[in-house]
This record gives structure tokens, sequence and C-alpha cells, in this order.
């Protein structure tokens, strides 16, 4: 009988408190539907982790399943890097190439990353962790995951959980942090919708591998995450490999991910987890988000004086990588300005140009902090 | 090509070359100074990449 009563006996206050944030995790994701396909298996692998004596993590020679993943899949970059195969097969780049100029505020729109950076920094973390949580701001999960594996491994269960939380919660961050840097006159700006101009296959079937090459060249230490994305990508246009195509943006995409959050959470352990880093970690990634957003917007409103035809100001915060929520967000906000007003091209070419720029600034990071 | 990489190497080891030290918010400050740059470089080069690419195989308009 007393063999039955040693699990409840070792349960710590801790530990409550991560079966109460695996539960949030959970609620957010079933009732809210922020990110469930990352919430749901983070939080119940939180749940999971912080049961006393859990055989579903490592203690010492006695292996656990979820240790024994993150061991394989994240410590080895293996899962993120699979993601990014996935993401370049879902994605359609035509928007960007009929409108290259939207690259600039993928470049723009990662000024949140280095902002937080420094003001990591500034708080005391070392320069690598600094670096790492200042990812958060690439609103890209799996170039936050690598960032941080490579550079704080310690911090890496608050800089996911981070990462993806506030993807999801764009269309509550941003719109606030548009109307305070925009006026009304800014924010019923009309962008041309006529100057698309169509793209040849040779182009769409070029651009993966021109990508790859200049990327990984400029910056080799970006090889492995713009070649994933590029690879993937490549199949898609390719339209030779239609059943590669399917496999990684359906059965590659929900396996990963699937393995991805659950084993995340193997290291979300109370001990590792409950500190005053990890609420400091959650408060600098909206920090980061919100200078984001803030550098696209100025960005443009910097730019259009030069201008002829005029950029709206809100085009701009969709540089942020979120693809492709935070297009969807300005285009809504843009109908809810003027009913008439559709910026849904612009956004998403931006949004696919901030896609580029996350990965660019994480394989930059990786290249410079040393 | 040369130029711009041997820019972009000398400013990289300029700017990491301090993180040596005991604080990192002067390193921290120098790195997102040079890594925000290398992004718009980068992100520039790509945008003229595609235009050449538009248009060297130029796309039809649907009919």
């Amino acid at each position: 009988m007393q063999e039955l009563l040693v699990g409840i006996e070792a349960i710590t206050w801790k530990q409550l408190i991560m079966f109460f944030i695996g539960g949030g995790l959970i609620y957010l994701a079933i009732a809210k539907e922020y990110e469930p396909t990352l919430l749901l298996p983070i939080g119940f692998g939180a749940i999971l982790a912080n049961v006393p004596f859990s055989g579903a993590i490592t203690h010492g020679s006695e292996h656990g399943i979820l240790s024994t993943l993150f061991e394989f899949g994240i410590a080895t970059d293996l899962f993120p890097l699979l993601i990014f195969i996935a993401i370049g097969a879902m994605i359609d780049f035509t928007p960007l190439l009929q409108n290259p100029k939207m690259l600039l505020f993928g470049a723009a729109a990662q000024f949140g990353i280095f902002f937080t950076m420094c003001l990591a920094a500034f708080l005391g973390f070392t320069l690598k962790q600094s670096a790492a949580i200042g990812v958060i701001g690439a609103a890209d999960g799996p170039t936050s995951i690598v960032v941080a594996n490579r550079f704080a491994k310690e911090l890496l269960p608050a800089i996911t959980v981070a990462a993806y939380s506030y993807m999801s919660l764009v269309p509550i961050i941003q719109p606030p942090v548009i109307r305070l840097l925009t006026s009304r006159k800014e924010r019923l700006i009309r962008m041309d919708n006529t100057g698309f101009r169509p793209v040849s296959r040779k182009t769409l079937i070029l651009f993966p591998i021109m990508i790859t090459l200049i990327s990984s060249i400029i910056v080799p230490s970006a090889a492995a995450l713009i070649g994933m994305l590029m690879f993937g990508n490549l199949l898609r246009e390719s339209k030779v490999v239609d059943r590669l195509s399917r496999g990684a943006q359906n059965e590659l995409a929900n396996i990963v991910t699937l393995l991805l959050g659950i084993c995340i959470a193997s290291v979300m352990t109370a001990d590792k987890f409950l500190n005053q880093t990890t609420l400091m970690i959650m408060g600098m990634g909206i920090i980061a988000f919100v200078f984001d957003t803030a550098g696209g917007v100025l960005f443009a409103k910097a730019l259009n004086p030069f201008l002829k035809h005029k950029i709206n100001p809100m085009v701009g915060a969709c540089g942020i990588s979120a693809f492709p929520m935070s297009g969807r967000v300005i285009y809504k906000m843009g109908l809810a300005e003027d009913p008439h007003n559709h910026l849904l091209m612009h956004a998403i070419s931006c949004n696919v140009g901030g896609q580029l720029g996350s990965v660019i600034a994480g394989g930059l990071i990786l290249a410079l902090v040393h | 090509m040369n130029m711009l990489l041997t820019i972009l190497a000398s400013v990289t080891d300029a700017a990491t070359q301090p993180a040596q030290d005991a604080s990192a918010l002067a390193p921290a400050l120098k790195i997102s100074g040079v890594a925000l740059l290398g992004i718009f470089v980068v992100m520039g080069i790509f945008a003229a990449s595609i235009v050449i690419m538009g248009r060297l195989f130029p796309g039809q308009q649907p009919e």
C-alpha cells in the first residue's frame, strides 16, 4: 500500500503549478484555438513530465520516451528543420515574386529581435542567452528552437512556449501597436492592386534554388534553415513530385509537429521552468513582437515621403514572420477602416518576405554570436 | 560580391571581438547593428535577383 502513496507524497507545490500551466495551455488550444497543434501537445507533455518520478522522462539510467525524443529530435535540430521542409511546401511565394520590394519589410520587421536582444543583455543575461531570447521576435517557432538549442538549452522550454504563444496572439498584439503608430489617414491609404505582373514557372522553380545559394554563400550558418525551407518549396513548385509535396505538407508536418510539441515539454519540469527567468522571457517575448510590428510600420512611414505610390503603413507590420496570420490581420484591419481597401496581396507578399527575413536573422545571429 | 563579403567579414570580426567582455550589452548592440544591416543587404540582393529573373523569364498574362 505504501508504494502506491509514494507518488502522492512526493508531489510538490511547484509540480501542481505545472499541472495548472499544462492545463492552461490545453485550455488555450481547445477553447481559444490558439496554435492548437503545438500548445495541446506541449500542455499535455508538461503534465506528463511533472508527474513525480514520471517514467516519461529520463531519470539516471532509466530512459523516458519524452527525453529520448528530445535528444533525438530537438538536441540535433532534426524536428525544427523537418518542419521547415513542410512550411516551404506550404508557402506560395508568388505574391512576393510579383512585388519584390516587400522583402525590405521582411528585414525592417525583425527590429524587435535586436531590440530584445539588447534589452536581455542589459538585464544581465549572457550574450548567447540574450540572442536566443531575442529570436522569439522572429515569430518563427523552428528558428527560435534552433537558435535556443545552440545558444541557451536551459532556456529552450520558456523560449519555445513564448514564441508559439505570442505567434497565436498576433491578432491581439499587432492592432493596438499599429493604431498607436498610425493616423486614420495613413490607415486609409489605398495601394495599387493592378501592378502585379504574372510570374513564369521558370522563375518559381529558380527562386528556391537562387535563395538557397545566395543566403548559404553569404550566411553559411543559415544554410540548413533556409535550405530545408527552400527544398520544401522546390518540391511544391517543380510540379513533378506532387506526392512528395503533399507528403511534406500533410504527413511530415503532422508527425513532426506532434512529436515536437510533446518532446519540448520533457524539459518543462517544475525545477527548470518555474523561476523568475521564465517570467522575464515571457515579458521580453511580447516586447519583441511589439517592436517587430513597430519596426515594420515605422519603416513604411519613413519610406512614404520618397514614394510616388504610397504604402499603407499597416502593411509594414506584416514583415513579422507569423505567416499567414499577420497578413490576414492587416487585411481585416484595412477592411475595417475602409470596406473597399483590399490590402491582401500586399500584406501576404510582405508576410512571406517576413518568413525569409526571420530565417536570415536567425542565421546571422548564429554566425555573429560567439 | 567578393568586396561585399570582405566588408561584411571585417565588420563581423569587429563586432564580435568584444563579445569576450564581461558585459553583454556592448557586443549585443554591435551585433544587432551589423545583423540588421546584414538582413537589409541580403533581402536587397534577393529583391534584385527576383527583378532580374522576372526580366529574364517574363510570365504570360492569363488569357
